[in-house]
């Protein structure tokens, strides 16, 4: 059985070429990958990650937890993140962390974690995830939420919760791209409100051809 | 282009850009694309632009700077914009306001005779009797003062409305000489800076001077006339990647915390800066004279703005009234652009203060007239002449003919912002304007807005109010005073605000057509406090917000009030500054409520599905037409979405404690596989949720809980969790798993065949669960019986949502299986006598009055809501909420009508529904008591005002032993 993205609407009105990813349906572009391309090193674009896992650890020793995943989440700080090519680790309060990995990475995972020390939830379904990136993303977030995102104040590695479009979001900052969490059931409302606020910036929907998935803060 | 000029005697002349047209009232327009609509009409010759609100007196552009409300246009369809502001585009279409049948013959002009005929505030007494009479009289008068209108054809107009965020350090506003040098202090100090202008280009009043500028601290500036000072000044600061500028925007609000509210065109910047600089700066001082209204009046600085800005000429026979040299720096302008200068007229009596434009205009032998103002103005579409007199009033003693009159009397200071800050504007007698002197921390200023200064001195003071805006540590509360001065030779004398020459068309308030006669015979009646005054004769209160009277209202307020003439009593000043539609203060509303979609949406749409709003959520709300649904699941096979319900999975050692201690029932026995009815209770013992637990798996404890509630009840146990220590892990799997309802007779045979365990009455009862797969995909059954018939719900990976439903669709086709609705289900439901939390119950619903007391077990120990249960307990039963059924082809009740005993209100209905398995109407009810017993009758009031009798029913119309969900 097929794990369908929480835009499948969204895909359904546009010529998506669909890839399949660790048993996802996801876009791999929205029909022309060069204007695409384009379009992240000119403007902005919005780029369906929601196939990518993401495992919340929360309460009784989360941190000791998340030490176990990648060293040295343990001494990060919260609203901060660890990270490698494969996955990052969001601190988002002093004992709730929020992993994001490859598709397919979470079982492996889910088993390497010690769920009598923590409280474990696979998050992989129940939260959508997009990607803003190009050179006038930041136009985009400006109309789209009150929280201050200015770069020198929120830099790379940075993680945020708040709301874009009063929709909850946690948001984790890259120096190219703004990776933003947030619960399925509102992806197709939010992918539609930043785009039509993104409309006047030249903001196009695009595939994991323009921006693959990748966690480090640098990419 | 009539009054276009191509050379200047004394500075050069800007670029226009490219030339384009637009139509004002269906005539074409020629212009440049630096030209405003007043700009462009006045070039093309044109001097009346509007007429006025009250009187319809012909009005002219006067400020170009979009102060007060005479060069208010309909453009591109959007009403109330101001002509001073808006830049022309090729094909634009403008349109005057407030005229009938044209501007040039306005029939409403004959206000102009008869209104100063009419009492006082005469709509306040006049039309009120007989009633009928104000209607008709409003509309009248409505129509004959009023502003643009609405255009309803243009409501479905592409027009975004966008709210924009911007949190810089240091936000400037005001780009004048004290503006900009704030921003060079604070962006070498490395500060992120924000620039605010209201005009299209920077640099404020210096952009129309040719003063030249000596002494400034920048000695890059000195020695060079202002014009092109603030241009070097504008671009030393382009290589500042700290600076960010918006011109075009009208700042109109200051707030808290330094939230600052700024539009720009359709867009509305909420700005939260650490620091804030108003530097906004002066513009010219309003008048008061007999017609001081009349087309060809025109400011000092607005005309200057004209020549240097747009390369127009206002007038060629013109005459100057002064307090100050900056008139001579006009009539120079003027000259060198070939206009005559008739007059100039200055306030002052002759003396020492003679300043470097004065002695040019009096090398150049223009008649220059001291110790007089101007008295009277003649001429009606456009001034003819112009009488003047001593300052004090009185007989005018000369005439001069002019087509255009040069206001320069002094400058008062923008100070609407600066008073934002909570402090109110005080006559300052020195320096002889208002002035806001003490502002908040985190507030700076500087200045003309502190009293007009040469252009050294405004430099200086900006570029310290710079520093001090990025080095000073904030401190909340404390009140910072500001420390600026200014040279005797820098004041300007106020003349007085009124200039009692005779005659009745002494116009304060122009946007409102408040004459002095008129707030003199408000006050006569008794409006003599100046805040009632304000109130009662308008004045103050029109399209400028006093932007351009304020001074003058403040100032003859205290004097005919009777407070000293020195005085000046000034009413509060509240944002917004400048207006604001209503569009760009709403934004863009789609985005306020967004949608919540269940993982199974899409493939509801494929199906046809007309969705129910359940708050945010889309839930199907039937595929067909639910009567028609009903009977799938009563004769056959349905299936349902039911994602929305909340999925809490409780596990830990503690994980039974946590349930006795939030839950009413008693978990200790509780086997692993059995599914219970469970409700909730609040600390105050009223009913508000109910669902299912279930012992899925070995110290894993699953609550299914409403739609409405998921959150709530999250929240809930997470507060419980944090007050209490129970050693419990809680998951909120809400959005997780999706779910689907199987229900129907053959719910047991279809599924049986997609999975491996025995789904058997025997070894999956009723109230059962169990994990298995289909298709590989981990799912959990739970057997519960919502619509009454055999059912399962089943609870998979919320990514697996579509798959899963078609999977299921095709592999249950051979049972004929079809999707139902939450209206089918809810009709299902009330047939088997279920109650709906929030629908059924209330904020008042005790748990033993609705019928679900079987579920509370109160011998155990302490429990949320345990002692709010005794006293219900103790009460008794007082009203009960119970199933009902109508006789056949009764009509159907609404939900929430009325039940009647004996006449009286006994109750009230909360689910009304056919049922068609029983064809007849059925639901429930709450009801007194003594009408509850099985078999008793009440009456319920339909709509219509009939009556209808009901019959209380033991606790089901439908299959009242279970044996179907059972079977």
């Amino acid at each position: 059985m097929i794990k369908t993205s929480p835009l499948s609407g969204i895909y359904r009105n546009h010529p998506v070429n669909i890839f399949e990813v660790s048993g996802w349906h996801i876009a791999g572009n929205f029909g022309n990958t060069e204007r695409e391309q384009e379009n992240l090193k000119k403007s902005s674009v919005l780029v369906d990650w929601s196939h990518i896992g993401k495992i919340s650890l929360s309460r009784g020793d989360a941190s000791a937890a998340a030490e176990k995943i990648l060293k040295g989440s343990s001494k990060i700080e919260p609203l901060s993140s660890i990270a490698d090519s494969k996955m990052a680790i969001l601190r988002l309060t002093k004992n709730d962390y929020l992993i994001l990995c490859n598709p397919g990475m979470e079982k492996g995972m889910l088993e390497k974690i010690d769920s009598k020390i923590t409280t474990v939830t696979d998050q992989s379904g129940s939260n959508g995830c997009l990607v803003l990136g190009g050179p006038r993303r930041d136009e985009v977030l400006e109309r789209s939420t009150a929280v201050d995102l200015r770069r020198d104040r929120v830099v790379a590695g940075s993680v945020i919760q708040s709301s874009i479009h009063t929709i909850n979001m946690t948001l984790y900052r890259t120096n190219n791209f703004d990776i933003i969490m947030h619960p399925r059931n509102l992806t197709e409302s939010l992918y539609d409100a930043l785009m039509d606020v993104g409309i006047g910036v030249g903001l196009v929907p695009a595939g994991i051809e323009t921006i693959p998935v990748s966690f480090e803060k640098d990419k | 282009m009539k009054n276009r000029i191509d050379t200047h005697q004394y500075c050069e002349l800007p670029d226009l850009g490219k030339e384009l047209s637009f139509k004002f009232n269906g005539k074409r327009i020629q212009a440049y694309t630096t030209d405003t609509i007043t700009s462009a009409l006045i070039a093309s010759g044109r001097t009346l632009l509007s007429r006025s609100f009250k009187y319809h007196r012909p009005r002219g552009a006067y400020d170009i700077y979009g102060q007060g409300h005479e060069s208010l246009v309909t453009a591109n369809h959007e009403p109330n914009l101001l002509a001073d502001r808006i830049l022309v585009q090729n094909g634009m279409s403008v349109k005057s306001q407030n005229a009938w049948p044209s501007l040039e013959f306005d029939i409403g002009e004959i206000n102009d005779t008869i209104v100063p005929m009419l009492p006082n505030g005469f709509y306040y007494k006049m039309f009120h009797k007989p009633k009928w009479m104000w209607p008709i009289a409003e509309k009248q008068i409505r129509k004959a003062a009023g502003l643009g209108r609405i255009d309803t054809e243009d409501r479905n107009a592409e027009r975004r409305y966008e709210k924009r965020y911007r949190f810089p350090d240091v936000c400037i506003v005001g780009a004048g000489p004290s503006g900009l040098a704030a921003t060079l202090a604070a962006v070498q100090e490395g500060k992120h800076v924000l620039l605010l202008d209201d005009n299209s280009v920077l640099g404020g009043h210096s952009i129309h001077s040719i003063a030249q500028v000596d002494n400034c601290e920048n000695l890059n500036l000195n020695g060079l006339p202002e014009y092109q000072a603030i241009q070097k000044l504008i671009d030393e600061l382009t290589e500042f990647s700290n600076l960010e500028v918006l011109v075009n925007s009208n700042v109109f609000g200051l707030y808290e915390d330094n939230l600052i509210a700024a539009q720009c065109g359709h867009d509305l910047f909420k700005i939260r800066a650490d620091s804030v600089i108003l530097a906004p700066g002066a513009t010219d001082r309003h008048l008061v004279f007999e017609n001081n209204d009349r087309p060809g009046i025109m400011t000092a600085r607005g005309v200057e703005r004209l020549i240097m800005r747009h390369a127009v000429l206002p007038g060629e026979n013109v005459v100057v009234v002064t307090t100050h040299d900056g008139g001579f720096h006009t009539a120079l302008l003027m000259h060198g652009a070939g206009a005559k200068i008739i007059a100039v007229v200055d306030g002052r009596e002759d003396g020492n203060n003679e300043g470097v434009f004065e002695k040019k205009i009096r090398e150049l032998a223009i008649p220059v007239y001291k110790g007089l103002t101007a008295h009277v103005a003649n001429g009606r579409k456009r001034i003819e002449s112009v009488e003047v007199g001593p300052l004090s009033g009185g007989n005018s003693i000369k005439s001069f003919d002019c087509d255009l009159l040069i206001m320069a009397v002094g400058f008062k200071p923008q100070i609407n912002l600066l008073s934002m800050g909570n402090k109110p504007p005080k006559w300052d007698a020195e320096r002889q304007i208002l002035r806001v002197s003490e502002l908040p921390s985190g507030v700076f200023s500087a200045g003309e807005v502190h009293g007009s200064a040469g252009f050294a001195h405004l430099y200086a003071e900006g570029f310290q109010s710079g520093k001090d805006a990025a080095l000073t540590k904030i401190s909340p509360g404390k009140v910072y005073t500001v420390k600026t001065e200014r040279t005797a030779e820098e004041i300007i004398t106020a003349l007085p605000a009124d200039i009692e020459s005779g005659g009745t068309h002494h116009f304060i308030c122009k946007c409102m057509d408040v004459t002095r006669t008129e707030a003199q015979a408000s006050i006569d009646e008794g409006y003599d406090q100046v805040e009632s005054l304000k109130r009662y004769s308008s004045m103050g209160m029109g399209p400028c917000q006093g932007k351009a009277c304020h001074e003058a209202v403040a100032r003859l307020a205290a004097q005919d009030t009777g407070l000293s003439k020195l005085d000046a009593v000034v009413t509060t000043v509240r944002p917004p500054f400048t207006g604001a539609t209503f569009g760009l203060l709403a934004g863009r509303a789609p985005h306020l409520s967004p949608i919540r979609r269940t993982p199974l949406h899409h493939c509801h749409i494929d199906l046809g599905v007309k969705f129910l709003d359940a708050g945010q959520w889309k839930r199907p709300d039937s595929y067909t037409a639910p009567q028609i649904e009903a009977g799938f699941i009563r004769n056959g096979l349905g299936m349902i979405d039911v994602s929305t319900l909340g999925k809490i999975e409780i596990s830990g050692p503690e994980a039974i404690k946590f349930l006795h201690f939030l839950l009413p029932g008693k978990y200790a026995k509780f086997e692993l596989g059995r599914t219970r009815y469970s409700i909730m209770i609040g600390e105050d013992g009223i009913l508000f949720e109910d669902g299912t637990i279930s012992h899925i798996e070995n110290g894993i404890y699953y609550l299914t809980t409403t739609t409405g509630n998921q959150d709530a009840i999250n929240s809930l146990f997470q507060w419980w969790l944090l007050v209490e220590d129970f050693d419990v892990q809680v998951r909120n799997l809400s959005l997780t798993n999706a779910a689907v309802n199987v229900t129907g007779t053959t719910a047991r045979d279809f599924l049986q065949k997609l999975v491996d365990i025995d789904m058997s009455n025997e070894d999956f009862p009723y109230m059962h669960c169990r994990k298995t797969k289909i298709a590989d995909v981990p799912v959990s059954f739970y057997r519960i019986g919502f619509t009454g018939e055999l059912g399962y719900e089943i609870h998979f990976p919320a990514e697996y949502g579509e798959s899963m439903w078609n999977y299921l669709l095709a592999e249950g086709e051979e049972f004929d299986l079809k999707p139902f609705g939450v209206e089918t289900q809810r009709i299902l439901r009330l047939e088997k006598g279920h109650l709906l939390p929030g629908t059924d119950t209330d904020a008042l619903s005790s748990p033993y009055e609705t019928g679900v007391g079987f579920a509370i077990k109160d011998d155990k120990d302490d429990f949320v809501g345990k002692a709010f249960l005794k006293h219900f307990k103790e009460r008794g039963i007082e009203n009960k909420l119970v199933p009902y059924q109508l006789e056949t082809d009764a009509p159907i009740p609404d939900d929430g009508v009325a039940v009647l005993d004996n006449g009286k209100i006994a109750g009230r209905v909360t689910s009304s529904r056919l049922s068609p398995t029983l064809k007849r109407g059925i639901g429930l009810a709450w009801v007194r008591n003594d009408l509850s017993e099985t078999g008793s009758h009440f009456f319920i009031r339909l709509a219509n005002g009939e009556d209808v009798q009901a019959t209380v029913l033991d606790h089901a119309a439908y299959d009242p032993e279970g044996e179907r969900l059972k079977s």
